[in-house]
This record gives C-alpha cells, sequence and structure tokens, in this order.
C-alpha cells in the first residue's frame, strides 16, 4: 500500500536525480504471511522510509571520505550506534571493515545465516513511530519455537536484476520466518541491521509496517526488501 | 507556491533546491558536491576563481555506493549498463569480484591510505586536473589529458592533499567535507586547466591499488595558471540530513 500524494514526490525525486546525476536509493518492503498450508492470507507492500542516522552516516562517511570518528551520537556527529546502543567510532569509514563477499550468509552485510536475528532482515512487535534516532527494533520477536518465537531462516542469496529500459539495478533480500510457536504472532516493525566490523551490529533502516501482519501457528512470513539506484547511463 | 508549481519548476538551480528538499522530506540521503577552482599568480594574488556544482558522479562512483547500500557484491567482469565492478583510472582495467569495494579499516583522512587524501606527487588518485574540455560522460574512468606532476613543459606540481575540512551547519542539518589540493606551475609557461577528477584509493580484490575515478567535471571556462602560479582545487561534499 503505497500513499498517491507520496508516491507523486518519490517520482519527482527519481526524475530529479536522474536528470541531476545525483543518485537516489529506494527501498521498499514486501510482506507475504502463509498459513500452515501455504496459501498466501495476507500480503503488503510499503516504501522503506526509515534510513536512520547510521546509514545516512555511512553513506556520507563513504562518498566523502572521512572517518566516522566522533565520540558523541546525534546531530553533526559521524559514527555509528550499534544495536546494543554503544557508540562505535574511529579512525575508519563505516563499513564492512574489511574486503567480504558480502553475499554470503553469515558473512558482513545484510545477510545473516539460519537463527541469527541479531542481523539482517529482522522483525518485532512493536509499534512506536520511526524516529531517525532509532538503532534497534522497539520490542524485537526472538529466534525460537516458543511462545512468541518465530524461526528465522538464512538469509536468501540476494538476487540482483537490472532494467534496461528504466535503467535501474535492484537487489532482492529475502528473508523466511516461520511460526512453530503454538500461537499467531503479530509483526508491527521490521528493520535492515547491518553486521559491521566482524562483531558488531548497525541498524540501517527500521520501518512500521502499515497494518499489523499476522502468522499463524505453523505459518510462515516471507519478508523481501528491494533496494533499488536508478543510473543516468 | 504550491507542490505542483514546485515539482514542475525546470531552473537548474530550483531542481536542486527542490531535490535537496524531498530527500530531506522522504529520508533520502542525497549527496551533493561542489567545485571551486582559485589561480593566484607568483605574489599569492587571486587572478582567476570558479565555482559551480560538480554534475559528474561517474559509474564507478555509483558502483561504491550501491554495493554499500544494498550489500552488494561487484563480480561482473563487463563495464557498463547492468554491470557492477571497478574500473581503474590508471589503466582502464576491470576489477570484478564477489566482494564489496570500499576503504576498508583504513584511516581515509590520512594522506597516502585508501580515500582521497594523495600524497605529494601523487597523480594515481586524489583530486587531480587535466586539459581536456571534452564532454563528460557517465562511463568516464579517467582523465582525458591528465596532466602529469613535475615542472617540464605543461606539467604541474601536484601537492600533497591538505587535512580535510570538516563542518555541520546545525541550520540546514547538512554535513561537509572539504577536500583541497594546490598545484604550482613550475612548468616556464602558462597551463590551461578545462578538466578536474576526483579519485579514491579502495580496496578490492584483495589489492589496495583500486583506484577509481568517482567523478569528472569539465569546467564551465578554461582555468589558466600562469608560470609560478598556483590552482587551488577544493571538492566540497556534503550531506543534508533529516535530523
Amino acid at each position: 500500500m503505497i500513499a498517491l500524494p507520496e508516491e507523486i514526490k518519490f517520482r519527482r525525486l527519481r526524475k530529479l536525480g536522474i536528470e541531476l546525476l545525483v543518485p537516489v536509493v529506494e527501498a521498499f518492503w514486501e510482506f507475504e504471511a502463509r498459513d500452515g498450508q501455504g496459501r498466501v492470507i495476507q500480503k503488503q507492500r510499503q516504501r522503506s522510509h526509515s534510513w536512520v542516522r547510521n546509514a545516512y552516516n555511512m553513506l556520507f562517511c563513504d562518498m566523502a571520505g572521512r572517518n566516522a570518528s566522533d565520540s558523541t551520537y546525534g546531530a553533526g556527529y559521524l559514527n555509528y550506534k550499534d544495536t546494543g546502543a554503544a557508540v562505535r567510532y574511529g579512525n575508519w569509514t563505516i563499513p564492512w571493515y574489511y574486503e567480504d563477499n558480502v553475499e554470503s550468509p553469515g558473512s558482513l552485510g545484510f545477510h545473516a545465516g539460519a537463527g541469527d536475528a541479531s542481523y539482517g532482515i529482522i522483525v518485532g512487535s512493536g509499534i512506536n513511530a520511526e524516529s531517525f534516532e532509532d538503532y534497534a527494533l522497539q520490542t524485537p520477536i526472538a529466534h525460537g519455537t516458543g511462545a512468541g518465537q518465530l524461526s528465522y531462516a538464512a538469509s536468501n542469496s540476494p538476487v540482483r536484476t537490472w532494467t534496461p529500459s528504466t535503467k535501474t539495478m535492484k537487489s532482492e533480500l529475502v528473508r523466511y520466518f516461520n511460526n512453530n510457536s503454538g500461537g499467531d504472532i503479530n509483526v508491527n516493525e521490521v528493520a535492515l541491521v547491518a553486521k559491521l566490523q566482524s562483531i558488531y551490529k548497525g541498524l540501517m533502516s527500521r520501518d512500521k509496517l502499515v497494518s499489523t501482519v499476522t502468522i499463524p501457528n505453523t505459518g510462515q512470513l516471507k519478508v523481501t526488501y528491494t533496494i533499488e539506484l536508478v543510473y543516468p547511463a | 507556491m504550491s507542490l505542483l508549481k514546485r515539482l514542475t519548476d525546470n531552473t537548474e538551480g530550483k531542481r536542486y533546491l527542490l531535490l535537496m528538499k524531498l530527500g530531506q522530506e522522504l529520508h533520502i540521503p542525497i549527496p551533493e558536491v561542489f567545485l571551486t577552482l582559485e589561480v593566484f599568480d607568483k605574489d599569492g594574488k587571486l587572478v582567476q576563481k570558479l565555482h559551480h556544482r560538480s554534475h559528474s558522479w561517474v559509474r564507478n562512483a555509483y558502483t561504491h555506493l550501491y554495493c554499500m547500500m544494498a550489500s552488494a557484491n561487484a563480480p561482473d567482469p563487463t563495464y557498463g549498463a547492468g554491470y557492477l565492478n571497478i574500473k581503474r583510472f590508471t589503466d582502464g582495467l576491470i576489477f570484478a569480484v564477489a566482494r564489496s569495494p570500499g576503504w576498508t579499516n583504513a584511516n581515509v583522512e590520512t594522506i597516502g591510505n585508501m580515500g582521497f587524501c594523495s600524497g605529494a606527487g601523487d597523480t594515481t588518485f586524489g583530486i587531480v586536473v587535466g586539459t581536456s574540455s571534452q564532454a563528460e560522460s557517465f562511463d568516464d574512468w579517467q582523465l582525458i589529458s591528465k596532466i602529469a606532476n613535475g615542472t617540464g613543459a605543461s606539467q604541474l606540481t601536484y601537492q600533497a592533499h591538505e587535512a580535510i575540512v570538516k563542518s555541520y551547519e546545525s541550520g540546514t542539518k547538512t554535513q561537509k567535507v572539504e577536500h583541497k589540493r594546490y598545484f604550482n606551475n613550475n612548468s616556464g609557461g602558462t597551463i590551461s586547466v578545462n578538466e578536474v577528477g576526483i579519485v579514491g584509493r579502495m580496496w578490492f580484490n584483495m589489492d589496495s591499488n583500486r583506484y577509481a575515478l568517482h567523478s569528472r567535471d569539465v569546467l564551465a571556462s578554461t582555468i589558466n595558471i600562469p608560470n609560478t602560479g598556483q590552482l587551488k582545487v577544493t571538492y566540497t561534499i556534503q550531506l543534508t540530513y533529516p535530523a
């Protein structure tokens, strides 16, 4: 569900980016819930509005060639706040720290392995409004089969596509969550968390869902995060 | 002014302003770059100045940005539309591997390290200048006619990058970095500069010498550096935050 007046602005933004040769990175979420028989019972798509401060700092440090060396977190400072609320800073830029295959589950980047709810695509039940200062989900859903838990599958290998007509590079990041908890589980928030510097986790985006997605017992949730960049040529 | 009017206004300055405003409102990061070139004569007197936007992030810069924001590798052996790799500034070689290009864990503000801050006499990365006025292309990976380092005819002495200048404007919520480099003309004649670029030294494919042109701009007008004069080039890279 994508609001139309807002969508007009996004389209204008994208068009301006192409005309002025300024990269405009867009992102979308898709949620698909299935019941125990594999039937789709709920599906929704929405824009990701919520690159957070960590993502802005990562982009700026990389594109501007600046270290993330400020010990204070907040407006005017460069660093990242990990999901444990510790501020990470030093004489380095934020990305992947050392060269890695960032498309392999368990590696640096967004592709977490099975059972790892600390990074990659993660989901939660919190309903707090999004904030640019978010560094963690409000109420993360833990990995497991106990009450209120979901089994986190390994991130799928990302699917990258190129559409020549629109000159759009697109990556789809997919993760499945299985509900063997014995009851329904409601998902209200979703986040994309990067594994950085080998061990730390930095939230890059947190979105509140347009409406609650309910996963029935023995059902499955598929979350797709699509990131797009339109090229000038 | 109405939303419709703002969305359809077509003067370039206003389009940039609208781009920034929409990016800030919609939480989409929009990096901007500005170029300033100043020429000083032998007495240190400013004799020419040019300031304009850099319009020309090139394909390597988009690859760098995309791989970072999408957590993507750059494994494609072909350079061009639809592919991810790095084409090297110094020789045009294409580097492609199932890894993500970047600065690794380097201190990018140290001269001669990863990043944009090159040392004295080094024309393989950092801010570089050339004589060609050939139109910019998104597929540029080199300067068309780079001016060599030296004191011979048509050569400039490339200084080490200055320490970068960092600032934050709280009113506009803008984070800003200035990269500066001086070029001295001891060639015996006037040297004309028509193109300027900024090249990153990247770590990729297990090697630190992956020099990638990030931006190439043809100047709005020729810059002439008199003999014994000096050129100062400033790249300002900025990002406006939503909060």
